[in-house]
């Protein structure tokens, strides 16, 4: 294995342990009074709200770890399901469908949004490749699959854009049931339709599972909690097959990663091609896990990050040709190559 | 599998072509020449086992063995079914004329050599042939030699574009490793392709470092033991040949020289033993010939074969990647990549002018000369274009021009 | 497309079908055996179309508790707005309910009051959300006490439009370089 894709490996391990088993780690640091008056105040439900008054254990969104200890939210994914975690609370989309429920005012929202916008202009869609916990796991059912021999599906390319517009969908929908809970009149249906993306996310089945943790994987109780139920089986379905046929299959229409891609072009993360350099062998295109090919078609100098990439950085390791793709961080080099100088590089 | 076109139309013309008449090779002489300016005490062993593989008298290894011309064949693929590969080629005026027999006429030189050399049982010895149909004339040497050997054609196509082409590639190089498990009863699968490319890559990366060495010091290795050990590496075992290389390499380290001679790079057709007459011709003149762009040397073994999906379809993926895509035959559509990449060993290495070497009746390489000669005026690098047979008619008037040339690259620098 | 109406078309059966739980609360008496639990519910309109839809069930073991329902009040499109309902328990075995309603319950179990038992009321913590209700619910007021000034939150606009102006630019500025 490379050096590249060996420091990831390490840092994707690392991350999976701070983010799910975090929890465990800073269990002295209670809650205290004073958290109002910190730099990130606490987000609560309002005292009472139906979201709130209705979860118990064995529902659904009954979150699996102890109250948060450190309240914020990753720009990757990091499950409210997480097994006694709570070093950090939830994925993006979580935060937004919440107080959009909760009709949390803006200014206490603002300072996670500050945060959350300045790590994805540092380091764009990185997360989804270097730290995301179900892109870890994702990444392991793919290791399965190379050891047992079995071939790559490469998704043609108008499939990917379409998974894209089906990402975009589930957020919309998610975000304005959300919203539509959260009006007085609505509140009754807070007890089935809070956090509709939660309930069908395979994170939400996949994270207790770290913790050796039973996920509430069934509850038919009512139509919509079976509906639920049964969604959340397809999508985890979808998931292993996305992961374990393809590569990043999955990470096209996840509504977090799409959130991240909006920063993507924008990042301080760049990705360099001097084509002058480029011998059109098609490595890095082959070996990109989303499928991409502008750095393969790029003939002019310059940055070529994707929406769609997640920096893991492949492209630039599998180069044959030192100096043609580079990674750079606010137009620096960083040097990489020589950090992680490969045996056969120049 | 096997190509039955051959037989309805090939075969029973050409039977009667094999020539019996004995033709003694002068490259004993040549080789002596050679190894006599070798600075390097351990090119004896490479000089050697030219010598014994000219004269028929190579052990090659107790396996079948499989011949086969061009980069765009995979080497991997042949060694992982545990067989002994032999790249063809050859360049000599004597099988030249030997092969002007069976097809007179202006036609390519190396495939009348190669056909002289065929017809005369040099390579009895081969259980396969394999011909890519890289340019129209090794399109055709299938056929001419396919009633002496067997012989698989292997079509990669001439479009290297890697989105249009990337598995039709791979489907094509499954046939032929398919092909090639059946023909010899082996059972080859993720775990010899994957030590096949680690072997290859290791000689990737000694290659790497010799011309690396060789840009910065090209006199420490000189052109002539360069060339040998390419061409050594063409039949020998890979991993002796490594082990040879590496040796070869470190000893150059020591014996570190400064070059003082402008510093030119070489591109066009690929110089083969024992055609050296440019590379005596360049030497002459007073130029060093620190770095090159052929499909020989640069071209096979520049690219490491990146294995991203380390199961079987995806290595011979990487394999079709690494010999087509990344391929720089002028028979292929990749005439850009070209020109940008002597741009770039030039500015890279700080070479001081480039020299177009085309063997004469070779169209492909012939019609890129004009745009390489503008691309190059534009970036205001020194060019020369050398158009030349087999013969050794016009050496006096190469060198000449050479001299010329060198003169012109002076008078730049002051 | 094809993948969108996929996740859609589940969705919305969900809208258009669906049934809402209403958690039950009371004290268990002194008194050991069988007694009734009895209260009044209150529904939100047409959440509950008729009698049948309405049930009560035991949270642990997912079974029907046979439960005697009398119609109070209705909305005017004719769904339940209040009704009393009386359900059997026993002190020896501490069961959980909830009161299901809505289009796809169907209530089987029905239950005649056949010996004079004691009664207990039981009520509904937090919902039940009715026009009736409403105003008695603490729970749906948002409280929040917070003393910290506000300039400790806002000053974050600055930042966040900062980094998005810089975003917004870089990414036109990439796009540029990318156009052919």
């Amino acid at each position: 294995m490379k050096k590249i894709t060996m420091t990831r490996r390490i840092v994707q391990v690392f991350c999976l342990i701070l983010l799910v088993y975090g929890g465990y780690i800073f269990k002295e640091w209670k809650q205290s009074p004073e958290t109002e008056q910190s730099l990130f105040p606490a987000l609560k439900a309002p005292a009472g709200s139906i979201s709130i008054t209705k979860l118990e254990k064995g529902s659904i969104l009954w979150p699996s770890g102890a109250t948060p200890v450190i309240e914020n939210y990753p720009p990757s994914l990091v499950c409210r399901f997480n097994p006694k975690g709570g070093m950090f609370k939830a994925c993006i989309l979580h935060f937004f469908s919440e107080n959009l429920t909760w009709q949390t005012q803006l200014k206490y929202l603002l300072p996670y949004i500050t945060l959350f916008i300045l790590l994805c202009f540092l380091l764009g869609r990185m997360w989804c490749g270097w730290v995301c916990p179900i892109g870890t796991t994702g990444d392991f059912l793919t290791f399965l699959r190379r050891k047992m021999n079995i071939p790559v599906k490469r998704f043609p390319h108008n499939f990917r854009i379409n998974l894209s517009f089906t990402g975009y969908g589930l957020m919309a929908i998610a975000l304005t049931i959300s919203t539509i809970i959260g009006m007085p009149n609505f509140a009754r249906y807070q007890c089935y339709w809070f956090l509709p993306y939660c309930q069908i996310c395979p994170a939400r089945l996949i994270c207790p599972l770290f913790g050796l943790i039973r996920p509430n994987w069934k509850d038919f109780s009512t139509s919509i909690t079976t509906t639920f139920t049964l969604l959340a089986w397809i999508v985890l379905g979808l998931f292993i097959a996305a992961f374990y046929f393809g590569r990043r299959v999955w990470c096209h229409m996840c509504p977090v990663g799409l959130i991240n891609s909006w920063f993507n072009k924008g990042a301080g993360v760049e990705l360099h091609k001097k084509p002058i350099k480029c011998i059109k062998c098609g490595y890095c295109a082959d070996a990109c896990p989303m499928g991409l090919t502008k750095m393969y078609e790029m003939d002019k100098d310059g940055i070529y990050n994707q929406n769609s990439c997640i920096m893991c950085l492949r492209c630039v390791e599998v180069c044959p040709r030192k100096g043609c793709l580079s990674v750079k961080f606010f137009g620096k080099g960083i040097r990489i190559k020589d950090f992680f100088r490969r045996k056969n590089a120049e | 599998m096997q190509n039955k076109f051959l037989d309805r139309y090939g075969r029973a013309v050409l039977k009667g072509f094999t020539s019996t008449r004995s033709i003694k090779s002068n490259a004993n002489s040549e080789l002596l020449e050679y190894s006599s300016r070798s600075k390097n005490s351990l090119m004896k062993k490479f000089y050697q086992d030219i010598e014994d593989f000219e004269t028929g008298k190579f052990l090659y290894p107790e396996k079948p063995v499989v011949g086969y011309f061009c980069s765009l064949v995979p080497e991997e693929l042949i060694l992982a079914c545990n067989l002994h590969p032999v790249r063809l080629c050859c360049e000599e005026n004597l099988w030249t004329q030997a092969g002007e027999e069976i097809i007179p006429g202006d036609v390519c030189p190396v495939v009348k050599s190669i056909c002289g050399k065929f017809y005369n049982q040099m390579y009895d010895r081969f259980d396969l042939v394999v011909v890519p149909g890289s340019c129209d004339p090794k399109t055709k040497l299938a056929e001419l030699l396919s009633p002496l050997k067997e012989v698989y054609f292997l079509d990669p196509g001439r479009d290297c574009d890697y989105l249009k082409n990337a598995d039709i590639w791979g489907e094509k190089y499954t046939k032929f490793f398919d092909f090639l498990k059946e023909r010899f009863h082996c059972s080859s699968g993720r775990k010899h392709l994957l030590s096949a490319c680690k072997k290859t890559n290791a000689r990737t990366e000694i290659f790497r470092k010799i011309y690396q060495f060789r840009t910065r010091n090209p006199e420490a290795i000189n052109s002539f033991d360069y060339y040998i050990m390419i061409y050594a590496s063409f039949f020998m075992d890979i991993e002796i040949w490594n082990n040879l290389a590496e040796n070869v390499y470190r000893e150059a380290l020591e014996t570190r020289e400064i070059c003082k001679n402008p510093k030119i790079l070489l591109a066009g057709t690929p110089v083969i033993f024992p055609n050296f007459k440019i590379i005596d011709v360049i030497e002459q003149a007073g130029l060093s010939l620190a770095a090159d762009i052929q499909c020989t040397t640069f071209g096979r073994f520049y690219n490491p074969v990146e294995i991203d999906e380390d199961t079987e379809s995806g290595i011979i993926r990487a394999l079709s990647l690494k010999d087509i895509a990344g391929s720089i035959c002028p028979c292929l559509l990749n005439l850009e990549k070209l020109v940008n990449l002597i741009v770039d060993a030039v500015s890279q290495h700080n070479l001081d002018g480039v020299i177009y070497y085309n063997l004469r009746l070779c169209q492909v390489f012939d019609i890129q000369t004009a745009v390489i000669r503008q691309a190059l005026k534009e970036k205001d690098i020194p060019f020369i274009s050398i158009k030349t047979d087999l013969g050794n008619q016009d050496t006096g008037q190469l060198k000449t021009r050479l001299e010329a040339f060198r003169e012109m690259i002076e008078s730049r620098r002051n | 497309m094809k993948t969108f109406l996929i996740f859609l078309i589940p969705i919305l059966y969900c809208l258009a079908y669906g049934a809402d739980q209403i958690q039950i609360e009371f004290e268990y008496p002194s008194i050991t055996g069988d007694f009734y639990v009895a209260g009044t519910v209150f529904f939100p309109p047409s959440a509950a179309p008729d009698l049948k839809k309405i049930l009560v069930m035991d949270k642990d073991t997912r079974k029907e508790i046979p439960s005697k329902i009398v119609v109070q009040d209705n909305w005017p499109d004719g769904s339940v707005l209040s009704a009393e309902i009386v359900f059997p328990a026993n002190s020896q075995k501490k069961g959980k309910y909830i009161i299901f309603y809505g289009g796809d319950v169907e209530r089987k179990k029905s239950f005649v009051e056949a010996a004079v038992l004691p009664t207990v009321s039981f009520i509904v913590p937090g919902a039940g959300n009715t026009v009736e209700n409403m105003d008695v619910s603490v729970g749906q007021i948002n409280v929040r006490v917070d003393r910290s000034t506000n300039i400790r939150y806002w000053w974050y606009i600055l930042p966040v439009f900062f980094l998005i102006l810089i975003t917004v630019l870089r990414t036109l500025r990439t796009i540029r370089m990318q156009k052919l």
